[in-house]
């Protein structure tokens, strides 16, 4: 269970997020939405210890994640997708999956599973991870948290950017990761996607999340994505 | 012709030596973003541990070892202590902070082994036909292997792939768990203690003196901006580049106009690399 | 530059003091108080670069050097003072618009590098220059060039006329409009590229600035010390002016004045211990990572109130 309490965080002197309280349980899949520049990343970024946190409490379980740096928590189960700048580009895309395991010290042969998932991968192997498309960086940047075996992942909008089958291949994979028993936490901004797999959604508004609901419809839709 | 193989075999030995000191420079700039105005003062150390070493222990061999792994901690450390309260500063910051670094070093080592110039005979003697003095090919040999070694490490170790992630894209590492300070202490070590080594394996040859530093930093520097700052193979080149042509120009003029030549030409590349291919693609 | 100093008594105090004190001095004091306002004005020029332009010049001395040693050149081969001079102000400008051109080329970390190489290879080359720089021996400007043959106190007055002057000017152009564009290329180049200023030639025109100030320096010293040597052009000098702009505080051009004449006198009272330079070199590494806009910025007066308004 990823809890956060009452976190205020921000950059440096510039505050993003005010009071922001959720939760997301195992198993669940959570939508976090709102309009561009209220403070979604920001959220994400500051439980993995990315962005500055003034005040709050952040835990998964009985754990809080306040008092690890970035790679401890990583260490810990929460797995971070972020939206750009995902993976490592002078790397090839086999490096890139080997640098979690040897950071975590698990046995490299963890990379046949991610593989099995995404044979693309294995296809490009050698290839140059800052050469991949769009869609094929994202199954690397997702495979490289999966080595982790988290227990929550963090996941900034995936879909930006990818074409429709892309997007499909995204949304049936954050299901299978949430069969598995991860709690997910997911920002997006395809809000087709965000209904469909969400369980529940907050909503987000200038730095505050507002509320959370089961369904988005027509008119909560307008009010907080002025769609 | 004789003396123009020569002057080429010693252009290797030149330009390894540059190498194994650039290496250093631009791995500690390229990764923890730090410009080490001390390098110079690190390769120092190297030549007068050897010689401190070498007095007590007798074995020349042993002591590079030594003098290598003691400026690895001492020199690394250095880097190591400042690296957290200068996070985020520029690298004017970490410039003149290495500056005052090297500064005390240089007047550490006056006051601890005196002025004069410290010389230790040459380990190996004889000559290779062709090539020149059989210790400077074995320590061009022993240079391409120690980084061949570094290349190998980065590439294929444990650590070497998460330094390179550092590198090459610090959040998307950190990420997924790799650490940031052991990264950083890795990278410190192999810096300083690659400049030792460079500084050890030329005590035979140059003997060790206060400003033996401060000469080997400006090449240094040179040849890791010219060849990229933070790309290894760059600094690779550059090195082979200037050492051979300072080598060669030695066949032609005083050796400190050679130097000056050198850096010149390269002074001149770094302006129209930066204009000129810009406008070539 | 009585408006400038109005409002400033600080500032007032310290002109004054320049001024007129080292006259009721001892003859020794008169003679590096002299030598101080030199350095001071050195200090002053690298300040224009670094603290206000973000200009890294880590290589300044040659500006300093260079047309000392052009004066020089001239004046033991000629018997004109205006040519002398003259040669000084043609070293000053090709060697503004050379290392200029080059260093403003490479930005950032590549102009701290190529400064410091020019100033080693111009060092190279007044050693190894030997007809024309005397090489490792240095060049004795004659008597008939120099202040030799004035009075300590003329001597002291005129340099000190000089500097001071100097001073104002350069803080009249720091504090007008000029000073702040230089600022704004210094916080962030880009957007001054974006508002339409032509970054390159302003930081283009306050190297020859510097440069001519720093040239000045030279000559001055060229015309009191009369002994050059290719010290003055090399990285040691370089890095040291470096260290008393640091010292003394950027972006004031007082303080580098304040840290030139710091670690000069430091070194000058330490002489006789023996390890007196790693103290120097320790204070400066404890400025830079505690203080590292300089010892004036300390706003130490401010401290004291604050303290006692605590307590």
């Amino acid at each position: 269970m990823l809890r956060l309490r009452g976190v205020n965080a921000g950059y440096g002197a510039v505050q993003v997020v005010w009071e922001a309280d959720l939760h997301v349980a195992p198993g669940e899949i959570v939508g976090l939405v709102g309009r561009n520049g209220v403070g979604k990343s920001t959220t994400l970024k500051s439980i993995v210890g990315l962005a500055d946190v003034w005040t709050g409490e952040i835990t998964v379980g009985e754990r809080s994640l306040r008092k690890t740096d970035t790679a401890g928590i990583a260490g810990l189960g929460v797995g971070y997708v972020a939206q750009e700048r995902e993976i490592c580009p002078d790397l090839t895309v086999e490096e890139n999956l080997k640098v979690p395991l040897y950071a975590t010290r698990r046995p490299l042969e963890r990379i046949r599973e991610i593989y099995d998932q995404f044979p693309l991968l294995r296809e490009r192997e050698r290839q140059r991870a800052g050469s991949l498309s769009g869609g094929e960086r994202k199954l690397l940047a997702f495979g490289r948290i999966m080595l982790l075996q988290p227990s929550v992942y963090l996941i900034d909008e995936p879909t930006e950017g990818l074409m429709p089958s892309a997007v499909a291949e995204i949304g049936a994979l954050i299901q299978r990761l949430r069969d598995r028993g991860a709690a997910i936490l997911l920002v997006e901004q395809n809000l087709n996607l965000v209904r469909e797999l969400s369980d529940r959604i907050y909503l987000m508004s200038t730095g505050r999340i507002e509320k959370c609901v089961d369904e988005l419809d027509a008119a909560i839709a307008g009010q907080y994505l002025g769609v | 012709m004789d003396q123009v193989t020569v002057q080429l075999a010693n252009g290797l030995v030149v330009g390894s030596t540059i190498a194994l000191t650039a290496l250093g420079l631009t791995l500690v700039f390229g990764i923890m973003h730090i410009v080490n105005l001390s390098h110079g003062e690190f390769y120092m150390m190297g030549a007068y541990f050897a010689w401190a070493a070498h007095a007590v222990l007798k074995n020349f061999w042993l002591s590079v070892v030594v003098a290598t792994v003691v400026t690895a901690i001492i020199g690394g450390a250095l880097l190591l202590a400042f690296a957290q309260k200068l996070a985020g500063a520029g690298p004017l910051r970490w410039a003149l902070l290495t500056l005052g670094f090297g500064y005390v070093l240089r007047e550490l080592v006056q006051l601890v082994f005196g002025n004069d110039f410290k010389l230790v005979a040459l380990p190996i003697e004889g000559t290779v036909p062709y090539v020149g003095g059989a210790y400077r090919v074995t320590v061009m040999a022993l240079s391409v292997g120690l980084i061949i070694s570094l290349a190998v490490f980065l590439a294929k170790s444990r650590y070497g792939v998460q330094i390179r992630a550092i590198a090459s894209n610090p959040e998307a590492a950190v990420v997924v768990g790799v650490s940031r300070r052991t990264v950083y202490i890795c990278v410190a070590l192999i810096s300083a203690g690659l400049a030792g080594a460079a500084g050890a394996f030329m005590l035979p040859i140059t003997s060790a003196y206060p400003s033996m530093g401060l000469e080997i930093l400006i090449m240094a520097f040179v040849v890791v901006v010219v060849g990229g700052m933070g790309n290894i193979q760059g600094a690779l080149l550059a090195s082979l580049v200037a050492g051979e042509l300072q080598a060669l120009l030695i066949l032609l003029v005083k050796p400190s106009i050679a130097t000056v030549i050198v850096l010149t030409v390269f002074m001149v590349v770094l302006v129209v690399r930066r204009e000129g291919i810009r406008k070539l693609w | 530059m009585v408006r400038l100093l109005r409002g400033r008594p600080y500032l007032m105090a310290f002109a004054l003091i320049v001024l007129c004190v080292p006259l009721i001095l001892p003859t020794y004091y008169k003679y590096l108080a002299t030598e101080l306002i030199i350095w001071g004005l050195l200090a002053i020029s690298l300040d224009l670069l670094i603290g206000y332009t973000g200009l890294p010049s880590f290589g300044h001395a040659v500006f300093f050097g260079v047309p000392a040693y052009a004066f020089a050149i001239v004046a033991t081969r000629s018997s004109s003072l205006a040519l002398a001079i003259l040669a000084a102000m043609v070293a000053v400008i090709v060697i503004t618009t050379l290392v200029g051109y080059f260093a403003t080329k490479t930005g950032g970390v590549g102009y701290i590098i190529v400064t410091l190489l020019c100033s080693f290879a111009f060092f190279i080359i007044a050693l190894a220059w030997t007809p024309m720089t005397g090489g490792e021996n240095g060049l004795y400007v004659p008597e008939k060039f120099s202040f030799a043959g004035l009075p300590s106190d003329a001597r002291y007055a005129a340099v000190a006329l000089i500097g001071v002057s100097i001073w104002a000017l350069a803080a009249k152009l720091v504090g007008s409009s000029y000073g702040l564009v230089l600022l704004g290329i210094k916080a962030n180049e880009r957007r001054m590229q974006a508002m339409g200023y032509n970054t390159e030639r302003f930081k283009f025109q306050i190297t020859v600035v510097s440069g001519a100030i720093a040239g000045i320096a030279g000559v001055l010293y060229a015309l009191v010390v009369r002994t050059l040597s290719a010290d003055l052009v090399g990285p040691e000098l370089s890095t040291e002016i470096v260290i008393w702009v640091l010292l003394g505080g950027v972006q004031t051009l007082i303080g580098p004045v304040v840290g030139a004449a710091l670690f000069i006198s430091l070194k000058q009272i330490l002489n006789t211990l023996t390890a007196y330079p790693i103290f120097l070199g320790l204070l400066f590494v404890a400025v830079v990572a505690w203080a590292p806009k300089g010892l004036i910025k300390l706003r130490i007066p401010r401290r004291i109130a604050l303290w006692r308004a605590r307590s």
